[in-house]
């Protein structure tokens, strides 16, 4: 059985499939997830990567600190709205809530991502506003991972051929592009 | 009437509200990742739900959560089906009316509108519905409403 689109519609998924040997990560955010999928599949995959032994450290991972600043300022803005908001209507609610301000919980943010970089995935989030997949967080070094991933489709290359020019992978996409063409 | 519906008029507390549904994303959280990672045993994958909202009327004080998912016609209370079908058509369905590409019913506030509903039956109308702002359990981060929620709630935080 596929996984459905209204599953897919209703649920955040960790979703893997490799590209020129690198090993990704995507948590689909309530997107369709781009290649087809039964579910057997799909769970057999996470339990096999749930199974795997971190293999980084903190320290030997890379941020995407320029997408986490974007990250950062899009909630703040989304924050403010939300207190210039009409339901927010009496002041003493607005001055408890300002009091607060927005705090961009570091830590919870990366969590995830964090943990899948630690088993050596380059871990994407899919941004439902830019509607494309972003990485997040990878290792700093490339370890080679025995497990057996879905190659990824064209199509999808091509619709966030940015997420690979961002991991430095733009050329590889490329020449995969050409060849597949041929 | 059922006793203290229909009279009374509580503020909303919007600073709880906001705790409220910070810690129930959290929950979800750390329930999803305590299933990950089961050791010495078969980790039960779970998916997370990509957002939790949460909403209080103004007449009661209990608040209630609703999470992204499929919402069918038949479970939808009469209230919310009736203005979900006038302002954006039929549930489940993506809104011919709005850009949206959600099927309608199917964010986070028309679940939680729908399971106060349930409990709170005299409401007679959906402006009587605050919400919180929605959060995304995996990240913790601020979801804004979409355009099916703007159109229908009148109090969701926009």
């Amino acid at each position: 059985m596929k996984v459905r689109t209204s599953y897919m519609l209703s649920h955040d998924i960790d979703w893997f499939a490799e590209i020129a040997c690198m090993k990704m990560h995507f948590a689909s955010n309530g997107s369709i997830i781009p290649i087809t999928m039964e579910v057997q599949e799909l769970r057999s995959m996470q339990r096999k990567v749930a199974e795997m032994p971190e293999v980084f450290l903190e320290d030997e991972l890379i941020i995407n600190e320029s997408y986490l600043t974007f990250v950062v300022n899009r909630q703040r803005e989304i924050y403010n709205n939300y207190l210039r908001s009409k339901i927010i209507n009496d002041d003493q609610t607005r001055s408890l809530l300002q009091e607060r301000e927005y705090v961009f919980d570091r830590e919870w943010y990366l969590s995830s991502f964090k943990s899948f970089a630690k088993k050596g995935f380059i871990s994407c989030d899919w941004d439902n506003e830019l509607q494309q997949y972003i990485w997040v967080a990878r290792p700093k070094s490339h370890e080679e991972l025995q497990i057996a991933l879905p190659p990824l489709t064209d199509n999808f290359i091509c619709k966030n051929v940015e997420l690979f020019r961002a991991i430095g992978l733009a050329k590889i996409v490329i020449w995969c592009l050409k060849n597949n063409s041929k | 009437m059922k006793r203290g519906i229909g009279t009374k008029i509580v503020s909303i507390n919007h600073v709880k509200l906001e705790q409220r549904v910070i810690e129930r994303a959290n929950k979800i959280k750390c329930d999803v990742d305590a299933k990950f990672e089961v050791i010495n045993k078969k980790p039960q994958w779970q998916d997370y739900v990509p957002v939790v909202s949460a909403c209080q009327s103004n007449r009661k004080k209990r608040i209630f959560y609703g999470e992204t998912g499929i919402l069918t016609a038949k479970k939808t209370e009469r209230l919310l089906k009736r203005v979900l079908v006038r302002a954006l058509g039929p549930i489940g369905e993506i809104s011919t009316r709005t850009h949206c590409k959600f099927p309608i019913g199917h964010c986070a506030e028309p679940h939680a509108a729908n399971n106060l509903l349930k409990v709170q039956q005299t409401l007679a109308s959906l402006n009587q519905i605050y919400f919180s702002e929605s959060r995304r359990p995996r990240t913790g981060e601020v979801i804004p409403p979409c355009e099916n929620c703007i159109t229908v709630f009148n109090n969701v935080i926009s």
